[in-house]
């Protein structure tokens, strides 16, 4: 599904060259679903960007499904590949209402002028904001700037599986919210990932979130994979394990430390 | 007094067609567009020159008009998503290009529509059966077909796209839309309709004139605004009939302005003073009223 | 507070109707495009005429546009709410505002201080009395020719001359066109430098300076408001500077035209005329007659220029010394 042949980023300033990524090579098959934890700077965002197309590689291929992607412009990009970021208000409008968000989610590639909310659409989309379970059926034509953070970070979910795209990226997308809406949009995404088979990348930087989900997971520490489980392996790994594991490859960080608590 | 506000009511409309331009770059798109001052010459420009060189009807001419301001805004967007200029300067740019270019066009600073017939002068000719309305409706008739048109394109997959631009691009890019594209677009849509306004203004007005468009933007921000603060809704029809209210309310403060501020003492050269002072009253009025209720949203919290 | 507001205005209302309906016997629009000592001046040269006539008991409105040409319209349309018998127009935006809002009515729209009223399409040509219905007026179109003459008789020498003008400006580029088209009838070539607002004017000023033998200056709003740059450039130049406005002579070596007021006055004789009973298009337009020649000796001797005795006889007034003295 996705391949990285030998991807690394290196940024240049005036003042001095910063290698974000040194060159990973990884082979995602479809229904994977691979976590990523990792310290700061470990390079896990730059890794998502990358394959979001926010900015393109220093070296090395992207491919999607066989396609060459490295190339590609980013909303060209984000009609095959859907992205839930951390702040819960980057995932939609906020001056349009709910029924609009939704709209603009069910329709990735050519938008034409044809109406984009009808009856039989609204009827669809308030069907699907049940299934939520949050009431936000109730509230179709609400702006949705009066949502609330985890409301709104739920609704992106909906956004961003409603065309179940080809690969699916999260970054940390529960790390700014309180641990009930927290641990909502963890079983939330569990439930449509599984449902709809999305092939999934999602960095985390809470442990028991990195095993817990998905099938896959792999460590990152400077730039480089320093550690990846796999199936059987990864389920019967703890969070304790995972953390000596760290202090193998000479990780110290805090946060990291500090989650497991979560 | 009754014509005096059929009369504000009429430019209220005409200039109201610039308002919703900039409504659609200001607020929608969230893109201060200062080519409006530039664009609106444009159209009357151009208007005026076919009035008066070609056999081209008033009306045929108001949507050349809007072309020729599509492609002043698509100048503006490409500065803008191609070189990098940043927005306010990027209208400014082209807005100092269409100086020389609508002067081009005119031949002369002045050209004057007098001996012409353009559009009001047919309709106050052929619907004379309605007497001193006539060119009041027909305004209002174009005015407010244009509003709806806009409302609807604003409800479209497309329109969807240029609002989600306008409130926030990662959001849209992540949807798959190219922001530059929908900038663009909308730049040439307001523009356009910035250039139909100023091309109806020239034939109401009986000429057209290369200072016309000077502050445009800022009569244009000021119906919106005005509009905006009195009638508070999200809904895209609410919002440009707030804008169309707001640049009526401007238009009767001037022409109250005209017509009374001797009685308080002020000169004519007071004019704009009076005018400033009229609206800043129809802001505060309300807000007054406003105070008093408190709405309860079905939307809050 | 709410309430005496609105009682506030309500009475503003009652007053403004009141005042209304106390009709005067004669209501007179008169409308400028913007406040400005020669506009001014026509403005206040009709009522001074009218009143000298013995017509006391004119309502006058007074428009200022304030450089605003979309309020034209608006302010005709008010002079036609309030009943005006008569209006005045003065400059072309204005006329035509007032032409278009009285088209096909009977009140009289008198034009003022408009340079070209054939091609603003206020009457068909200079001459034909059966005007447009209800126009007419008095026109302040220079006669470029006779002043590019004065140059001549001035330095015979004088082959280059520098123009600096306003292309935005209507009745200026006309008469830059004027000017162009009678300079090489006079063995003359008119070097032009344009400036789209009063801060260029200094620059494009100085850019004739070492090109041309003189400058010169017509009857254009955003010059004369930086008028004494051009004067300093010419003065380093070290070659004379004509303008086309008397009331400039501080500012110039020279200057050749009319007087506003006197126009006003003009302007205020074909009111006379109309209010006597004679109708608009009987009245031909007139233009106003070039008159008077200004010599500014203080200017001329700074840079070591004696006026021609043939000159000095001609001129309605010098200004020596820092003072004006006029001939009687």
């Amino acid at each position: 599904m996705l391949r990285l042949n030998g991807v690394s980023k290196t940024f240049v300033t005036d003042a001095e060259r910063v290698v974000a990524l040194q060159a990973i090579d990884l082979d995602l098959a479809k229904g994977d679903v691979l976590t990523i934890i990792g310290s700061n700077g470990a390079g896990k965002s730059t890794l998502l960007n990358l394959i979001a197309g926010t900015f393109p590689p220093t070296t090395g291929t992207i491919e999607l499904s066989g396609e060459d992607m490295t190339a590609v412009a980013e909303h060209k990009r984000s009609r095959r590949i859907g992205r839930i970021v951390q702040s819960p208000l980057a995932g939609t409008a906020p001056t349009m209402s709910v029924a609009e968000n939704l709209a603009l989610a069910s329709k990735k590639g050519r938008r034409g002028l044809r109406m984009a909310l009808g009856k039989r659409t609204r009827k669809t989309f308030t069907d699907q904001l049940a299934s939520l379970g949050l009431g936000l059926e109730q509230r179709l034509d609400c702006p949705v700037s009066l949502l609330s953070g985890g409301e709104r970070q739920a609704l992106t979910v909906l956004m961003a599986t409603l065309v179940p795209p080809e690969l699916l990226l999260l970054d940390e997308h529960t790390a700014a919210l309180d641990p009930r809406n927290a641990s909502m949009i963890v079983d939330l995404t569990r439930a449509f990932v599984g449902n709809l088979g999305l092939t999934t990348l999602m960095v985390t930087h809470n442990m028991e979130q990195a095993i817990c989900v998905g099938n896959r997971l792999v460590m990152m520490h400077k730039g480089e994979f320093i550690h990846q489980l796999a199936g059987d392996e990864k389920a019967e790994t703890t969070v304790s394990e995972l953390v000596d594991l760290f202090a193998e490859h000479d990780v110290v960080d805090d946060e990291l430390l500090l989650e497991r608590v979560a | 007094m009754a014509t005096l506000l059929v009369h504000a009511v009429e430019q209220g409309l005409a200039f109201g067609i610039a308002a919703l331009a900039v409504f659609l770059t200001y607020r929608v798109l969230k893109f201060p567009d200062l080519t409006v001052d530039g664009s609106f010459v444009t159209g009357a420009a151009i208007a005026s020159l076919l009035l008066v060189r070609t056999g081209i009807d008033p009306f045929s001419v108001l949507l050349i008009a809007f072309a020729a301001g599509c492609v002043a805004g698509v100048i503006t967007g490409l500065l803008n998503t191609r070189l990098g200029i940043t927005n306010l300067l990027a209208g400014v740019l082209t807005m100092i290009m269409l100086y020389s270019i609508n002067l081009r066009i005119m031949g002369r600073p002045n050209l004057s529509l007098l001996r012409v017939d353009t559009a009001t002068r047919l309709i106050d000719q052929v619907w004379s059966p309605l007497g001193s309305v006539s060119v009041l409706i027909f305004i209002a008739l174009l005015t407010f077909g244009i509003k709806f048109l806009l409302d609807l394109f604003l409800r479209t997959e497309v329109g969807f796209a240029l609002r989600a631009t306008g409130d926030s691009e990662t959001m849209i890019t992540a949807q798959g839309v190219d922001t530059k594209r929908m900038k663009v677009l909308g730049l040439a849509l307001s523009n356009g309709l910035v250039a139909l306004s100023g091309a109806l203004v020239a034939q109401y007005s009986g000429f057209a004139d290369i200072g016309m468009g000077i502050g445009m933007i800022v009569t244009g921000l000021a119906a919106v605004i005005i509009g905006g603060t009195l009638i508070r809704s999200s809904r895209v029809g609410w919002m440009t009939l707030s804008v169309l209210v707001g640049s009526l309310i401007y238009r009767i403060a001037v022409t109250l302005a005209l017509r009374y501020g001797h009685v308080v003492g002020f000169q004519a050269s007071d004019l704009k003073l009076i005018t400033a002072i009229l609206v800043v009253l129809a802001l505060v009025l309300p807000r007054i009223r406003e105070q008093r209720q408190r709405k309860v949203s079905a939307c809050s919290g | 507070m709410k309430r005496l507001l609105t009682i506030g205005l309500a009475g503003l209302l009652v007053a403004g109707l009141g005042i209304g309906a106390l009709a005067a016997e004669l209501t007179i629009g008169i409308s400028k495009i913007v406040a400005h000592p020669a506009l001014d001046a026509v403005e206040q040269a009709v009522m001074d005429t009218l009143a000298e006539a013995g017509y006391t008991d004119v309502e006058y409105i007074l428009g200022d546009a304030q450089g605003d040409f979309n309020v034209c319209v608006t302010i005709a349309q008010n002079f036609q709410a309030q009943g005006a018998d008569l209006v005045v127009a003065i400059a072309t935006p204005t006329a035509i505002a007032a032409a278009q809002v009285y088209d096909g009515s009977d009140i009289p729209v008198i034009f003022a201080a408009v340079t070209d009223p054939v091609s603003a399409g206020l009457i068909p040509s200079a001459t034909d009395p059966s005007g447009y219905g209800n126009i007419t007026g008095v026109s302040d179109l220079i006669s470029i020719a006779a002043h590019l003459q004065l140059l001549k008789d001035l330095d015979p020498s004088i082959e280059k001359v520098g123009l600096v003008y306003n292309p935005g400006e209507e009745n200026s580029a006309i008469l830059t066109g004027m000017a162009e088209d009678a300079a090489p009838g006079l063995g003359m070539e008119l070097i032009v430098a344009s400036a789209d607002s009063t801060a260029n004017v200094p620059l494009a000023a100085q850019s004739l300076i070492g090109r041309v033998d003189a400058y010169y200056v017509t009857t254009d709003n955003t010059v004369v408001s930086a008028i004494d740059s051009v004067l300093a450039a010419s003065q380093d130049a070290g070659v004379p500077f004509l303008m086309a406005d008397p009331t400039s002579l501080a500012s110039a070596t020279m200057t050749a035209g009319f007087d506003y007021y006197v126009h006003g006055q003009a302007v205020g004789d074909v009111v006379l005329q109309v209010l006597g009973g004679t109708a608009p298009n009987e009245i031909p337009a007139v233009y106003q007659q070039d008159a008077e020649i200004q010599l500014n000796v203080d200017a001329a001797s700074a840079i070591g220029l004696a006026f021609p005795v043939a000159l000095i006889e001609q001129a309605a007034a010098i200004y020596y010394g820092g003072v004006t003295f006029e001939k009687k």
